[in-house]
């Protein structure tokens, strides 16, 4: 890792790491928490007291310094768990699901902090089954079931691997049979129909249209998301409930 | 690396006072002070007497059950609780700085506490001596020798704390203790036995750690004083057995699979 071996102590200078579980010493405050591992992490003493600081800033827990972590709530360990892991200015960056256990606002939030870091030069690793996150986040993902690597690349890349879908929308009730039958199903709002279908039967339903007196009124492209690739990759039977999806953000 | 140590001694010092572990001070000032009243009424000679041997056996028993009881969870809970990873996995502290920071964060909280309880100890002896001179240093020195005990049985509960669950670490380290003892009358023994038996039984009973050598309490109740020699070999003896376990434990925690 960093271009040493994976035992070598002095390469674990350079690296930050959030565990899945935030399992810390929880008779110490958040401030003590960060001391202590900027401390064992070889941070310079007198920069210490200041990325400490720092760092709680950054995770939103500037005002929870001095609470012990036996009384902080999940959310609030969460955002330790984050900060002891960037508190050393750490070139790569390991977090473990850093979204689970925080709400909408603190979700975001991470989600900030994570783009944030990215955008100082940091090569940030994370895991999560949210597949959104990694969409919107990462540079590169790698898919993960049930342990095996089932792909990897950028997500533009990847998306592009699953065929596209098409919205089609039209008036002129008669050709509804006529799509249907190209396995589509069709919504009607008042005169205007739609219907999503495969785009390598779009020319099929263009003529069925045409022949049944329906009027094209737009073809639109679905774009397709890291979900559509999760679940093309994995197939339905596989179950996606057990699977594992892990997005990474590299820059070399 | 020194300050790597330092960082884990001061975490475990501070883990331990905020488990209110000092609080067994109370017990003890509760015990010296009633001590002091109850034998108030006895000659002078034998309130003393009594004073120095209780306030020093209940400063190296108190020290001693909190040493097995904190030493014998020194790495076993943090395994239990997975605070360890955070410290191993991803800092760079290496597992041997770990064994001894423990260590020395575990000899820290017991110096302090056997330190509170002196100053509480010297205050009873001024108040039934009516004052403290030259003839009181030998309590010095058998405070000093209970620290040594402290050194050797957190050492030896660490130790038993990287391979053994709680319960039978505890049931070892106060066996070991007890054994020790009486480790000068094993000593005695051996040498009234014949041949092989009598090889393997010395090499056992100097292989359990002597604490018969350190306990000096009844001694300087009387006010006999110790020798400097006993003060040097019984230092010496400490640094390299307590070295030897710690090494052995370092061997151990080594080569265990934490994952």
């Amino acid at each position: 890792m960093l271009g040493r071996p994976i035992d070598d102590i002095e390469m674990k200078r350079s690296i930050g790491f959030l565990p899945e579980q935030p399992y810390f010493y929880d008779h110490l405050t958040a401030l003590e928490l960060l001391d202590y591992y900027a401390r064992l992490s070889g941070v310079d003493p007198r920069e210490r007291r200041a990325k400490v600081t720092r760092a709680l800033g950054r995770v939103g827990m500037g005002e929870h310094g001095r609470t012990q972590l036996r009384k902080c709530s999940k959310g609030m360990l969460q955002r330790v768990g984050i900060a002891q892991a960037i508190v050393h200015d750490p070139r790569l960056i390991l977090l473990d699901e850093p979204m689970s256990g925080l709400d909408p606002i603190g979700r975001r939030e991470v989600r900030d902090l994570v783009q944030e870091l990215h955008d100082e030069g940091k090569t940030i690793f994370f895991s999560t089954h949210i597949l959104g996150d990694a969409e919107t986040l990462c540079d590169r993902v790698a898919v993960l079931n049930k342990g095996e690597l089932r792909g990897v690349g950028i997500v533009d890349d990847l998306v592009r691997e699953v065929k596209g879908d098409v919205e089609v929308v039209w008036t002129g009730a008669g050709s509804v049979a006529a799509i249907e039958a190209l396995g589509a199903r069709t919504k009607t709002t008042g005169d205007v129909l739609r219907a999503v279908l495969p785009e390598a039967t779009l020319e099929l339903a263009l003529d069925a249209l045409r022949q049944n007196g329906g009027r094209l009124t737009s073809v639109t492209p679905v774009r397709a998301t890291l979900e559509d690739y999760f679940l093309a990759r994995i197939g339905d039977s596989d179950g996606a409930a057990n699977s594992d999806e892990k997005g990474s953000e590299v820059r070399a | 690396m020194i300050g790597r140590l330092w960082a884990i001694a001061f975490n475990t010092f501070r883990e331990a006072v905020r488990d209110r572990v000092l609080y067994n001070l109370i017990l003890f000032a509760l015990l010296i002070v009633g001590a002091s009243v109850l034998f108030g009424q006895i000659s002078l000679d034998i309130n003393r007497i009594v004073l120095i041997n209780l306030g020093l056996t209940a400063i190296s028993l108190f020290g001693i059950i909190i040493a097995i009881f904190i030493g014998i969870g020194l790495v076993s809970k943090e395994i239990e609780k997975k605070t360890l990873y955070t410290v191993l996995a991803a800092r760079p502290v290496r597992r041997w700085e770990f064994i001894v920071g423990k260590f020395f964060g575990l000899v820290m909280t017991l110096t302090v506490n056997a330190g509170l309880m002196s100053v509480g100890f010297f205050a009873a002896v001024l108040y039934v001596s009516h004052g403290l001179g030259r003839v009181d240093l030998p309590l010095v020195t058998a405070i000093y020798f209970i620290l040594l005990q402290f050194v050797l049985i957190t050492a030896l509960a660490l130790l038993f704390s990287t391979f053994s669950t709680p319960i039978f670490s505890s049931i070892f380290a106060f066996a070991i203790f007890a054994v020790g003892t009486f480790a000068e009358d094993l000593r005695g023994f051996a040498q009234m036995a014949e041949g092989v038996t009598r090889g393997a039984m010395t090499f056992v009973a100097y292989l359990v750690p002597n604490f018969a050598a350190l306990n000096v309490i009844s001694q300087v109740a009387h006010d006999t004083p110790v020798e400097p020699r006993l003060v040097l070999l019984n230092t010496a003896y400490v640094v390299v057995y307590a070295g030897a376990v710690l090494v052995a434990a370092v061997w151990i925690f080594e080569r265990r699979n934490l994952k």
